[in-house]
């Protein structure tokens, strides 16, 4: 296909974009006359069935399970009406994105009598994108339609209202285009330091854009590492922001697959290629890795994309690069290369942590030039052509010039181009559309949902697991296993009645996450009551001295899971001013309320065999010398043995037990006592 | 003579655009990594990522005139880089790199080294 027929205007209408009557519509076509609740872009209602209102048409009753719901959601819920199959219509406080809404949704979940909560999307006739060149993006198609399509579609539907993710194009710089929105570009850099590959008349500067890679055959004669053959400029980083970032819906060329993403052009690649010095340092630039060799980078990105490789080992050096960026939270991706061989001797894609990408055909087999092997994380199309610009190959955008850009708009144009260097940003706007919906996903969860959600390679395909790695990228199936994501259950412990004075304990142990998910933070909050001050408040268990004159005391318990989930439960404590019994008044009279290993054990010292503990210290041990050395020596060891065992029940378990015989014992002696008195 | 010299100049120009024809055969992807055969037998400046123990001034000229002294060959300071690595060049043939890479591997001030190879578009 030549340039002129392919930005030929089409626009497709398809009958299989009716699969479903509830599927809402792309962010970019978000139509500014909704004002009904929720829009394309926000969500204002949820959809919820509870088990037990089905058979309930009492309005009093029906508004006291909305107040129950907006309990458990910890927002103020209000019922819009009930609606067909006994569910209802409930309106959220406020507008708010759809993964604001589906916390709530899942806050709903929690409860037992509710059998689902869902978002109220705003539905209309789905559409595929404007994009007059969408129809040639055969990579971005439905999984129905085209076998080896990473099924766009129905991804950015579940995509909607997302926020916005840094995306960096680590590669050749970027040229303006007007597919590409120069408002979601960011400031980039150049760090290309060979002035020669650089070609723009110094070497590393702030400028990222791209001035052109072409190479004479004399040019590429006079320097190693260039071959022998002329070549003309490959725009090759504007290629691959294209497919990660191009404007959806803006009624011109094509659809990137994130287009809201914001793009971080870094440029590190001209002439011939590049050092990987250079590519370290942008890599870890693009991170936002704080360096003191490297300039600060106020839009560091959550996906850092590498479609450039070299051949050699992933060397401790490279590793250490790798590492770098994903501990700044960075997902890397990175082609696996195209020498048709071992993806384990093409760098980054072989070191550890990198989402190396495959490159497959339109028909779901391996393309040719594709590297392969078991450092492949998995596939994605890449084309497959057998001359220029052949409609096998991805559709993106280019510039017209052969050295030199051409400016924008003048310059502007689409072409066929194939590689892994075109699968692997296929892949980085997926891990951002992940990351837009949850931010709180980890560079090693993001490998492992797109991992896990990838396509079977087709029958016949000749592709295995062992060299094209999962499967084949598939968008909608690993949005959806993000929005699938199960919160943690919290659990405050049950409600208590304590003395004043006394230390109370509050324990989360109870609480748990979905694998395999885990809990990675607890927060109390003291809601109501007299102010106390919370021990370990961002502990398993915490503990507070009651308040001597007693009151009523409500805490929340929020718990947040390693993918960003959380669930809250509340725990309320009635604090009774602490009575003065025969044991109190020896404690209030200078008596000594520590006893450590007990009352971790117990959670309380409010409990009676810790009381008697406390009795027969005070009346056996603390009268003589020997006792009072023992007491002394107890008080140095024991808090460090209260501590570890106060974070684990099973050993808090059988502690008790232990004691049972020195309680015992201290009760046979204190009553003993009580009656000789 | 001079017409073939014509013709193959102008078949060269051919494929040099090939990106302006319809249906130019197509061998790799873009910046392939296997279709740069090199010539060997010149003489090239290499640069070398080297991560030095801690307590080494890699930009010291004396350090470096006796590394390059007690190694056999010139290396010349260029710059720090990220992850507190250094970029240092040498100039020999690149069938010495290997050799020259070795050598630095075995030196006690040296914990990592590697030839700062060239990275290319997939």
């Amino acid at each position: 296909m030549d340039r002129d027929s392919a930005n030929h205007p089409i626009r497709i209408l398809r009958a299989t974009v009716f699969v479903t009557s509830l599927v809402a519509t792309l962010p970019a076509i978000a139509d500014t006359s909704v004002a009904l609740g929720s829009s394309a872009d926000t969500v204002q209602r949820l959809i919820v069935k509870r088990r037990a209102v089905t058979t309930v048409r009492g309005s009093a009753v029906i508004a006291s399970g909305v107040r129950a719901l907006s309990e458990r959601a910890a927002v103020d819920l209000s019922l819009v009406r009930q609606m067909s199959g006994g569910a209802e219509v409930v309106m959220l406080p406020n507008a708010m994105t759809a993964a604001q809404a589906q916390t709530i949704a899942q806050r709903l979940l929690q409860d037992p009598s509710v059998e689902f909560a869902e978002l109220d999307r705003w539905v209309r006739p789905f559409l595929i994108p404007n994009d007059v060149n969408y129809s040639a993006q055969w990579y971005l198609h439905d999984a129905l339609s085209e076998t080896a399509a990473a099924n766009l579609p129905d991804a950015w539907d579940r995509a909607v209202g997302a926020t916005p993710v840094v995306v960096a194009v680590v590669d050749t710089g970027l040229l303006a285009h007007a597919d590409i929105d120069p408002a979601r570009v960011l400031a980039g850099y150049d760090f290309v330091s060979d002035p020669f590959a650089g070609n723009d008349g110094d070497g590393r500067d702030a400028d990222p854009a791209d001035p052109g890679d072409w190479v004479s055959a004399d040019e590429a004669n006079a320097h190693f590492g260039c071959g022998t053959a002329a070549l003309n400029s490959s725009w090759h980083g504007t290629r691959v922001a294209g497919i990660i970032g191009a404007s959806v819906n803006n009624g011109i060329g094509i659809s990137g697959v994130n287009g809201s993403a914001k793009l971080l052009p870094v440029r590190v690649l001209g002439r011939c290629g590049g050092y990987m010095s250079d590519v370290l340092d942008g890599a870890r630039w693009a991170a936002g890795v704080s360096d003191p060799y490297l300039p600060a980078n106020p839009n560091p990105a959550r996906v850092v994309n590498l479609s450039l490789g070299a051949e050699t080992a992933c060397t401790p050096l490279l590793q250490n690069a790798i590492d770098d960026v994903i501990a700044a939270g960075a997902v890397i991706v990175a082609a696996a290369g195209n020498t048709a061989a071992a993806a384990s001797a093409v760098a980054p894609g072989n070191c550890s942590g990198v989402i190396a990408v495959a490159a497959l055909d339109r028909s779901g087999n391996k393309a040719y030039y594709s590297s392969s092997g078991s450092t492949v994380a998995l596939s994605a199309p890449g084309g497959a052509q057998y001359y220029l610009n052949q409609a096998s190959g991805i559709f993106s955008v280019a510039n017209t010039a052969t050295a030199a850009p051409t400016p924008s708009p003048g310059g502007d144009t689409y072409e066929y181009v194939q590689g892994t260097s075109m699968s692997a940003p296929q892949v980085a706007g997926v891990a951002s559309l992940m990351l837009a919906l949850n931010p709180a996903l980890t560079p090693t969860q993001i490998r492992q949902k797109l991992q896990a959600t990838a396509r079977a390679f087709p029958a016949g395909s000749n592709c295995t697991s062992a060299t094209c790695g999962a499967g084949m990228l598939d968008a909608a199936v690993a949005l959806q296993s993000v929005l699938n994501a199960v919160a943690p259950t919290a659990d405050a412990g049950g409600d208590q009645a304590v003395l004043g004075s006394m230390m109370v304990a509050l324990s989360a142990a109870g609480s748990a996450a979905t694998t395999p998910a885990s809990i990675a933070q607890y927060t109390w909050t003291q809601l109501s009551g007299p102010t106390v001050t919370l021990s370990n408040p961002n502990a398993v268990d915490a503990s507070f001295i009651a308040p001597a004159q007693g009151g009523d005391l409500r805490f929340r318990l929020t718990v947040a899971d390693d993918g960003g989930l959380t669930a809250t439960d509340v725990v309320d404590l009635q604090v009774t001013a602490a009575a003065v019994s025969a044991v109190d008044a020896d404690v209030s009279a200078g008596g000594d309320s520590r006893c450590f290993i007990a009352t971790a054990a117990y959670g309380t010292p409010e409990v009676a065999d810790v009381r008697w503990l406390r009795r027969f210290r005070d009346r056996y041990l603390l009268t003589n010398a020997v006792g009072r050395s023992f007491v002394e020596m107890y008080y140095r060891l024991s808090p460090a043995f209260a501590d570890a065992i106060r974070p684990h029940r099973f050993l808090r378990q059988l502690v008790r037990v232990g004691l049972i015989p020195y309680v015992t014992v201290a009760r046979w002696f204190s009553a003993d006592s009580d009656s000789r008195r | 003579m001079r017409a073939w010299a014509v013709v193959a100049t102008a078949l060269a120009g051919v494929a040099a655009t090939g990106a302006c024809a319809t249906n130019t055969p197509l061998s790799q992807p873009g910046g392939s990594l296997g279709d740069r055969a090199e010539r060997v037998d010149r003489v090239v400046v290499v640069q070398l990522i080297i991560v030095f123990r801690a307590d080494i001034r890699a930009a010291d000229p004396a350090f470096l005139a006796a590394v390059s002294k007690d190694i056999g060959t010139p290396l010349a300071y260029l710059r720090p880089i990220s992850g507190g690595a250094h970029l240092l060049s040498a100039t020999l043939p690149p069938t010495s790199v290997n050799d020259l890479v070795r050598r630095l591997q075995n030196r006690p001030d040296v914990m990592d080294v590697q030839p700062d190879v060239t990275v290319r578009r997939q």
